[in-house]
């Protein structure tokens, strides 16, 4: 009977362990963070940086302004996402089906990809009249190249042995990339979505501090920090990070319904 | 190992010796400046340019050499401003608008302005004859007035409110472009900046031409706020020591910017070798009108005028927005009385 109740318990252990300690963790954090343990190491003032129960207070408080900026970024984050992860499919697509320039315009697209995001920005303010449309620009640049290139290898990176398969069994280039090439990239165009997700928030901050439009979270944050409210300043990050999570647990639930269901 | 030891040792040596040698130069270093010069450092609300030329003046000239200073001025690259500098110690002395000083003193910040160096709102709003818009008069709700945000937006706000418009505002980026474009039909312009980048027809500026744009003054709206000023933390002030550096500092200051209100084209030249990026046209342009900001009638440069400060915390306390509810509730109860001293101005004006 005792036997069985610690194996239960040793198995419950288990399971909690991987969130356990690191909930733990970031509670130890917080804490001294609080205590303001913080803020004797480094030597701030509370000014500087403020405590989380007051960021917490002052986030429920302004939760209703929040709400629009938060709404905006969201949009432009994915919208961008969407049309840079389309886009990048597209390319790895084209390059595949002619891959003797394909790889070649690859390693081109992937160069644009040291473009700094706080370079792009007041370019695409240049490009489009209107301040979302270069917000969802910025982004959607940003998320074509990781896209074509983790597609491009998805597609790509077939078992030698299936593409032989596949020829011995007179199949056409279509067939081969329906039954083939196209499954064995889904999880290399997940993996694509992920680092866009990151990306694409990244993206659409960074374009809002360049935007002439006064809202977004990117705004909220450049202009609460910068006249010194820092408790609603990190308010706006908190949010900012929040949305972040969301979009990439989606995104990883997305990704396990695929896997899951595909059948190869 | 044995190699290993060796280069302990060598590093110990080294160590050893660079140590007796910081130790020997900062001795000198500070017995040097206990005999001479007390060292200040001024951090500026934004770029060098003429709109600061009473300090580079001050400085070019030797008068705050002449008060036994030595004054770092660090312009503003956007990223850190004055009141931030100040509240962590990179700089002693800020030079900010009076209303975000106010809206950093609700947050708790100590400061203190110690001198009103601008007399006048140097704030306009401007329009393209073109666009139909000759007075406040025609401004409507439909109407895309432009501001910078970040605490410049009050004096707008007040006179959108003041005409019975909503107080949403476009934000404006720090160049002409979007006003240019027409995507702004009213631009916030600084008399001595934006303005001159509008009629001007020198090399970077558009050269509308003064007859082709229309002029909305805030001070002629009567929403006018007090702008440049010079702030101290009181932390910063409790050092006896740093009392009287700052009083000679306001006397060299002073100075300097009435001899820059004196002879504006020399100002301006100064203030191009101090490092400023734009024209000197430009520059010149910039420094004759900031003269009739910082000098607008007979009252002596950097004196306060109660009634127009006045003004500035009654707009700051309707308009401000803080989401911080204990720091607008400090904001509220502000008096004039929490904003400056003029104890350091009086000794330096002596």
């Amino acid at each position: 009977m005792t036997g069985k109740l610690q194996k239960a318990v040793k198995r419950l252990w288990k399971d909690a362990e991987g969130f356990v300690l690191p909930a733990l963790f970031g509670i130890l954090i917080i804490a001294f963070w609080e205590k303001k343990v913080f803020h004797a190491l480094l030597g701030v003032k509370v000014l500087q940086l403020p405590i989380p129960s007051r960021i917490t207070a002052v986030f429920l408080e302004n939760a209703h302004r929040m709400a629009p900026d938060s709404l905006a970024t969201l949009n432009t984050a994915l919208s961008g996402m969407i049309l840079g992860s389309l886009a990048g499919f597209a390319v790895a697509l084209i390059a595949t089906m002619f891959p003797k320039w394909g790889a070649g315009a690859l390693t081109l697209l992937s160069a644009m990809n040291a473009v700094p995001v706080v370079a792009l920005s007041p370019i695409m303010n240049v490009w489009f009249a209107d301040a979302e449309s270069a917000k969802t620009a910025v982004v959607a640049i940003v998320c074509m190249v990781a896209m074509a290139a983790n597609a491009f290898r998805g597609m790509n990176d077939t078992k030698q042995f299936a593409l032989d398969l596949m020829k011995s069994y007179a199949g056409s280039k279509r067939q081969i990339f329906l039954k083939l090439r196209l499954p064995n990239s889904v999880p290399y165009v997940f993996t694509g979505l992920r680092i866009n997700v990151a990306a694409a928030m990244i993206g659409a901050i960074v374009s809002e501090y360049f935007s002439p439009a006064s809202k977004g979270l990117g705004y909220g944050i450049r202009n609460r920090l910068s006249t010194g409210q820092f408790p609603l300043g990190w308010a706006y990050i908190i949010a900012a990070s929040l949305i972040g999570i969301a979009l990439y647990a989606a995104v990883a639930a997305l990704e396990r319904w695929a896997t899951t269901h595909r059948q190869v | 190992m044995q190699a290993l030891k060796r280069n302990r040792i060598v590093t110990a040596a080294v160590l050893a010796a660079s140590m007796a040698a910081s130790a020997w130069a900062g001795g000198t270093a500070e017995a040097a400046g206990a005999a001479k010069t007390d060292e200040l450092t001024l951090h500026l609300k934004w770029l060098p340019q003429a709109q600061f030329m009473g300090y580079y003046v001050a400085d070019a000239m030797g008068y705050y050499a002449e008060e036994g200073l030595k004054v770092t001025i660090t312009p503003c690259d956007g990223t850190i401003p004055p009141e931030q500098g100040v509240s962590t110690g990179t700089a002693d002395i800020g030079v900010t608008w009076v209303p975000t000083l106010l809206t950093y003193k609700a947050q708790g910040y100590d400061f203190v302005e110690v001198a009103q160096i601008y007399q006048k709102s140097g704030l306009l709003l401007v329009a393209k004859k073109a666009s139909g818009i000759t007075s406040a008069k025609d401004i409507t709700a439909s109407t895309k007035v432009g501001n910078w945000g970040l605490g410049n937006e009050y004096e707008v706000k007040a006179l959108l409110q003041k005409l019975g418009l909503p107080t949403g505002y476009t934000n404006q980026d720090f160049t002409m472009n979007g006003f240019h474009r027409g995507d702004i039909d009213l631009a916030s312009a600084m008399t001595y900046n934006e303005y001159g980048l509008v009629i001007n027809s020198y090399q970077g500026a558009l050269g509308y031409g003064k007859d082709n744009v229309t002029v909305i003054d805030m001070n002629a709206e009567g929403v006018a706020m007090m702008e440049d000023c010079l702030f101290v933390s009181r932390e910063w002030l409790s050092d006896k020591k740093n009392e009287d550096k700052l009083v000679r500092f306001l006397r060299a200051s002073l100075k300097g910017w009435k001899t820059a209100c004196e002879d504006t084209d020399k100002a301006a030249e100064i203030v191009m070798k101090a490092g400023s990026s734009i024209s000197l046209e430009h520059q010149k342009f910039m420094a004759a009108e900031v003269k009739k900001l910082v000098s607008p009638d007979a009252a002596p440069i950097g004196s306060f005028n109660q009634a127009k400060l006045a003004q500035t915390l009654d707009l700051t306390q309707r308009y401000a927005e803080l989401g911080d509810s204990s720091a607008m509730k400090a904001l509220k109860a502000m008096k004039l009385t929490d904003l400056y001293t003029d104890t350091y101005y009086q000794l330096a004006a002596k």
